[in-house]
């Protein structure tokens, strides 16, 4: 597969409709997940999609500015506690603590930005990792009634749940069993919808490109006016500001806060969630919060039944593979998952950009391989590994419940390849009717149209079973 | 206020001997810096894990404490040039984002493995100053001298003597070997190294030999004050050390030595009997760890390149 297997022109019919596919799996994932999912299931959700939030603010520092920041973890518990605090002592609501949370979390970003942005190095590394390992400690603080608002080592709950109100109902998911951690979704997915919008524009802004170009070349900025330092600063102070919001949210969804979830390991698992999705990239923060939570989960379950597992069911092995790959990821793929899903993508579908008269750049025909194509053979491929991967996977799966993840793999490649190759078949199809493709293609094709067609109809049918289970 | 003067020298010397322990990991974090202008977090674990290697020679395998240090101490050092040589030379010096990756992705393993090994209990490590001949005068098994009225540990006496000939050896190694030299070339220039023909790669696996040999001294020198070994032992130590290395300045070996003497004094005098004294008990204990943080806050607010650091001039 060394050609794309299909070439559209940027903004062309076809193109914009590839562009709607993307848009409707990410809205149909977005509305099955509270829909399909097990309650449990949307808790680790939940948890996965603050993760990104927090992810993103660790980003907006390591990745969009070059600096190191290993203690967001801190600003992530100063947040829950600030949040935890006010809503069960004083009996704020959530929202009222929203703007308290953000102008604390900035405050606090500047207090500890500002010696270390100064200067140039490692050094705000120092400063934000001896933050990360002293925060769980000052939470236990008799004095100043620290302990008394934060519960001290046994944490603080809070006592009222969130539920949705009457005329919320509607929410997919909200009604029945599920209702409280749908709900939670919903709002967690409403404020990470409104923190990627702020923070796309924020680094389009004038701030923005400043920050972006200290990363590119420091001296070069300086020289064009940027002031250094304060630049640094602002960047990290919304940076710790939006992991406050992450602290919020955590609270908003655990209804629990405790100084031991607020240690120097939640601070790494956020940097390999950064690493894992991509430094530097918007999606990447997501995609990582989404990995991290997954093989967090994952690692739980290789080690439980290999008896390696400490009393939360956390075995020592699980940092143990976090930290294996931390080092693969930083050694072999060190733009993370966004690129090599960036590759897998340029090698299914190609975007010809457009000249500023509004052609494309290079005539679409001359990406055509004519007779000699091989498409219809790569989308036969595709058509076949995932329902096979599915067949195995459901095979195995009965042998051992452990083994579970290959069909779950297999599941997610069939409802991304499978249209994909239906797709190419047709192309191909009708480039054979054209007379532009010999005809051996012709069997292939039609293979491959048909197979991915059924891999498309087993995945509706298999949401919809577990649609009608659910309910 | 209760000034209690009685009990000061009691708090400085238990500083003293802190802050020398911090001085040796401080002197681990610095010998990398210096050559690699990289901060290796996983400074603390390599010596935990020469601490257990300790353990096993000396507890399970009962070689004289003494060799086993030694041995030890060898055997990290030629972990360190492994991890040098596999891990870190691949990656641009210059950008620090991978390397300090790796430096994290070796925390989290050496800390799992050990703890898989060695579970997180805490393992009693003999005391290298614990046994001394009879005519030593004790009260309650520990042995001390009166000084100032103060008990003078002979424990605290052993942890300078055995710093002090670290360091000297350390003197001698940097300043009279031909391996010394090369590396003061590197830590000063790279480029210039390379091109009077220092081999640099090797010179770097040199530098993590060493501090991966000071880690392991002081983590077994620390192991006494803990109780034992245990895979977390090092995680405050190291705030501390990195604490100690920015006072005294990042690219300064001496400066890390002073600079972790002085956080163990702050610690010991400043927090903990300064709180005695304002609060009239030992509130302050807990704000111990937050005093590190204060000090490299501070430092970075007034002097940046610590105490004894060179301060650095960006050439654009």
């Amino acid at each position: 597969m060394s050609e794309p297997l299909v070439v559209v022109a940027k903004d062309s019919a076809e193109h914009k409709r590839w562009k709607y596919v993307q848009w409707l799996y990410l809205a149909g994932f977005l509305v099955l997940a509270p829909l399909v999912l097990e309650p449990f299931e949307i808790g680790k959700m939940n948890r996965a999609l603050i993760m990104s939030v927090a992810i993103l603010a660790v980003n907006l520092v390591v990745g969009f500015n070059g600096m190191l920041a290993l203690g967001h973890s801190a600003f992530m518990g100063i947040g829950a506690f600030v949040t935890a605090s006010m809503v069960q002592d004083e009996n704020w609501d959530y929202w009222q603590v929203l703007p308290v949370v953000l102008i604390v979390g900035f405050i606090m970003g500047v207090v500890i930005g500002l010696p270390a942005l100064r200067v140039k190095g490692l050094y705000l590394a120092l400063v934000t990792i001896a933050q990360a390992a002293v925060f769980p400690t000052l939470v236990n603080i008799d004095e100043l009634g620290i302990a008394a608002r934060t519960g001290g080592p046994n944490g603080k709950g809070v006592s009222e749940e969130v539920i949705a109100p009457g005329y919320l109902e509607w929410l997919p998911g909200v009604d029945g069993a599920r209702g409280g951690s749908a709900y939670r979704y919903w709002i967690i997915i409403l404020m990470l919808g409104i923190t990627l919008l702020v923070i796309t524009n924020y680094l389009r802004s004038r701030p923005g490109r400043a920050v972006l170009a200290i990363r590119d070349n420091e001296a070069g900025a300086a020289v064009y006016g940027v002031n250094l330092p304060i630049v640094k600063t602002m960047n990290f102070a919304i940076s710790a500001s939006l992991g406050s919001l992450a602290g919020l949210m955590w609270c908003l969804d655990k209804g629990f806060v405790a100084g031991q979830d607020f240690t120097f390991l939640l601070a790494i698992d956020l940097i390999i969630g950064l690493v894992l999705g991509g430094v530097g990239t918007i999606q990447g923060s997501i995609v990582g919060g989404l990995f991290v939570v997954w093989v967090n989960d994952l690692t739980k379950r290789i080690s439980i039944p290999l008896g390696l597992y400490t009393l939360n069911g956390d075995g020592p092995l699980a940092k143990a593979i976090f930290g294996l790959i931390l080092i693969l990821f930083t050694f072999f793929a060190p733009g993370g998952i966004v690129s090599l899903a960036r590759m897998v993508q340029s090698k299914l579908i190609k975007v010809v950009p457009l000249t500023p008269a509004g052609d494309p750049i290079q005539p679409i025909s001359s990406f055509d391989p004519g007779m000699e194509s091989k498409r219809a053979d790569s989308a036969l491929k595709l058509a076949i590994v995932p329902p096979v991967l599915l067949a195995v996977g459901w095979l195995l799966m009965n042998v051992d419940s452990l083994i579970v993840g290959v069909f779950a793999f297999g599941l997610r490649m069939t409802i991304l390849l499978a249209p994909v190759a239906m797709l190419v078949g047709s192309n191909e199809l009708k480039a054979h009717a054209d007379g532009n493709r010999a005809d051996s293609v012709q069997g292939t094709a039609n293979m491959a149209r048909l197979l991915g067609a059924a891999g498309t109809l087993f995945v509706i049918v298999y949401a919809l079973q577990r649609f009608v289970v659910n309910y | 206020m209760n000034w209690n003067f009685d009990v000061l020298p009691d708090f400085i010397f238990n500083g003293l001997s802190l802050g020398a322990i911090y001085g040796t990991v401080a002197l681990a974090l610095v010998l990398i810096f210096k050559a690699t202008t990289l901060i290796n977090f996983a400074t603390g674990e390599l010596a935990m894990l020469g601490a257990f290697l300790v353990y096993v020679l000396h507890m399970e395998q009962g070689i004289w404490l003494w060799l086993s240090m030694l041995l030890a101490m060898l055997l990290s050092a030629g972990l360190g040039v492994l991890i040098e040589r596999s891990l870190t030379r691949p990656f641009d010096p210059e950008d620090h984002l991978p390397v300090v990756l790796i430096t994290l992705g070796l925390f989290l393993i050496i800390n799992a493995v050990a703890g898989d090994i060695w579970n997180y209990q805490v393992r009693i490590l003999s005391n290298p100053f614990g046994k001394f001949p009879d005519w030593v005068p004790s009260v309650g098994g520990d042995r001390f001298v009166e000084v100032l009225g103060s008990r003078l540990k002979y424990q605290s006496i052993g942890i300078w003597v055995t710093l002090a000939l670290a360091l000297f050896i350390l003197g001698l190694i940097l300043n009279k070997t031909k391996a010394g030299l090369a590396f003061r070339a590197v830590s000063s220039n790279v480029e210039s190294a390379r091109l009077v023909g220092v081999h640099t790669g090797r010179t770097l696996g040199f530098g993590w030999a060493i501090a991966s040999a000071f880690g392991t001294l002081g983590a077994v020198l620390v192991a006494p004050q803990l109780g034992g070994v245990n895979p977390n032992m090092m995680a405050t130590i190291l705030i501390y050390a990195l604490a100690g290395a920015a006072l005294g300045g990042l690219d300064s070996l001496g400066g890390a030595v002073l600079g972790g003497i002085l956080v163990g004094l702050i610690q010991a005098v400043l927090v903990t009997w300064g709180g005695v004294v304002v609060f009239g008990q030992l509130y302050m204990s807990i704000l111990q760890l937050a005093a590190a943080f204060l000090i490299i806050l501070i430092v970075l607010l007034f002097r940046p390149a610590g105490l004894f650091g060179t301060r650095r001039v960006e050439r654009v």
